[in-house]
């Protein structure tokens, strides 16, 4: 969160509305979560005319798509990754691949992720 | 050596943090075997175990590191071999190790006995003044930067805290991966158009017995339902935003007010502003802690919906238990940051220990971004 000279798009929006990045930060992540809330409630069924199942598909992207752009918006600006020494962005995204890996390995892979793990984890003199 | 030199201290540094790491090891060890003892939840006991191990890791990883680093430093001479000489050195501080060892024993005490619970909280409280009493005077004449690769030059309390939020992003991780594989093999109202809740009169069918009620259905079931948790996230984004204020006001060398009248009534002078703004903070802490626990009180009492009825009670409360938990740590460094706004205490100089806090209060904030539709809108 340290102070760094804006550019591009940073400075333009501080020159044309007089208020820094920060501020915009903050009204576009509270908008985000209101699209966040109203395409859980939006009956994409009625909307759009699909099937139950594409309805719940369709919010599971915006969910997910939303929560990304929230992401970037508060590591980026707000904790300043994106003015500060790469090697702290680097130090950010590093456990996200233990993370993947545990989303892939118990999350997605494996159906007995959370009963069989204490058996197949545990050493023989614990079992 | 004068004051503004940079050296590194390795109580400050990583065998610091690596000490804190190894207590919050420790701690989320006897935290899952609480909660498998409570609920016998494997998902507890494995992801506890598993993020014991990479928070272990780390720790002892810092602790050795800081302690090759410093027999390095003292052998070449330039590092700690000045004791006596120069009274204005930072020697660092032995505050984060006391907390750990503090943490360690109050979550031993809650497994074991109250008496060593509460010496627990006790040694902590020891820790965490003798922390706040260190920095008050800190004038941010002495920041310590790091000597080694591949942080060479960044402040070591940056470095120690990202290293910190590294082990949060694991532990939060944990819970996402086990509450997926729990929604993989569950029916849920997300993939079943049935009557769960019982309602007379209903025209849905019956729902299958593979079906799940999980919190989220609960939640969206109607407005009032899910207005607590939508408050709460706009609280925490713009609790974030305060943080950012009051850091904004603490670097400013020449505060100038803002044109508003009412902004300028509010924060006349730098001092108010970054008081205010951190005050702020506080309150919307607060809100997000009270809000949460009018939501559970309904999810407990009113649906019947505890840690103890079903897995999904008990994923919903452990993930978000532990970010509470974190919002409550945060709030109780908060009284400490506006007390010392209060007194004048922020300076540009020092205003970098506002700035880590609010990378760790950012964090929170992030957290609640992932917990949010995951566990109260999907």
């Amino acid at each position: 969160m340290g102070e760094y000279a804006a550019t591009g798009l940073e400075k333009w929006l501080k020159d044309k509305t007089g208020k820094d990045i920060y501020f915009w930060n903050f009204i576009a992540l509270m908008v985000l979560t209101v699209i966040e809330v109203a395409a859980v409630y939006i009956d994409w069924t009625e909307v759009l005319g699909t099937t139950l199942e594409n309805a719940k598909l369709l919010t599971w992207a915006i969910l997910i798509g939303v929560g990304l752009v929230k992401v970037y918006g508060i590591a980026g600006f707000f904790m300043h990754l994106k003015g500060d020494p790469f090697i702290y962005t680097k130090t950010a995204v590093f456990p996200l691949f233990f993370v993947m890996l545990m989303l892939y390995g118990i999350g997605l892979s494996n159906p007995g992720g959370i009963d069989d793990l204490p058996r197949w984890c545990l050493p023989p003199w614990l079992k | 050596m004068s004051a503004n030199s940079h050296q590194e201290s390795p109580w400050m540094g990583s065998v610091g943090i690596g000490m804190l790491l190894l207590g919050l090891a420790g701690g989320i060890l006897a935290l899952s075997f609480i909660g498998y003892s409570v609920t016998h939840s494997h998902a507890i006991w494995t992801g506890g175990r598993v993020a014991t191990i990479l928070v272990g890791f780390y720790g002892l990883m810092g602790v050795l590191a800081g302690l090759v680093n410093s027999s390095v430093e003292a052998g070449n001479g330039d590092g700690h071999d000045d004791h006596g000489h120069d009274e204005h050195a930072h020697h660092g501080s032995f505050s984060p190790f006391i907390v750990g060892v503090g943490i360690l024993t109050f979550l031993y005490g809650f497994v074991e006995s109250y008496a060593i619970l509460v010496i627990g909280l006790l040694v902590i409280l020891l820790g965490a003044v003798n922390w706040w009493r260190e920095d008050y005077p800190n004038d941010g004449k002495q920041e310590i930067k790091s000597l080694g690769q591949p942080y060479k030059g960044q402040d070591v309390r940056k470095v120690g805290l990202w290293v910190l939020l590294m082990s949060e992003i694991l532990i939060f991780g944990s819970f996402f991966s086990s509450y997926l594989r729990m929604r993989m093999g569950w029916s849920t109202h997300w993939n079943e158009d049935c009557n769960s809740m019982l309602e007379t009169g209903s025209e849905l069918p019956v729902c299958s017995e593979s079906y799940v009620i999980v919190a989220s259905e609960y939640v969206t079931h109607s407005f009032w339902t899910l207005l607590p948790g939508a408050i709460n996230t706009f609280a925490l984004i713009l609790s974030s935003y305060t943080v950012v204020l009051a850091l904004k006001s603490a670097k400013a060398h020449e505060f100038v007010p803002s044109k508003n009248k009412w902004i300028r009534m509010w924060m006349p002078d730098r001092r108010r502003a970054v008081r205010n703004n951190l005050l702020a903070t506080l309150a919307l802490g607060t809100l997000f802690l009270i809000l949460k626990l009018i939501e559970w009180e309904h999810l407990i009492y009113g649906e019947d919906f505890t840690v103890k009825s079903s897995l999904a009670g008990s994923i919903f409360y452990v993930s978000t238990g532990a970010h509470g938990f974190h919002v409550f740590v945060g709030l109780i460094f908060l009284c400490y940051f506006c007390f010392k706004a209060h007194n004048d205490g922020w300076q540009p100089e020092n205003s970098q220990s506002i700035e880590y806090f609010g990378l760790y209060w950012h964090f929170v904030d992030l957290a609640w971004v992932a917990i949010f539709p995951a566990f109260y809108l999907y």
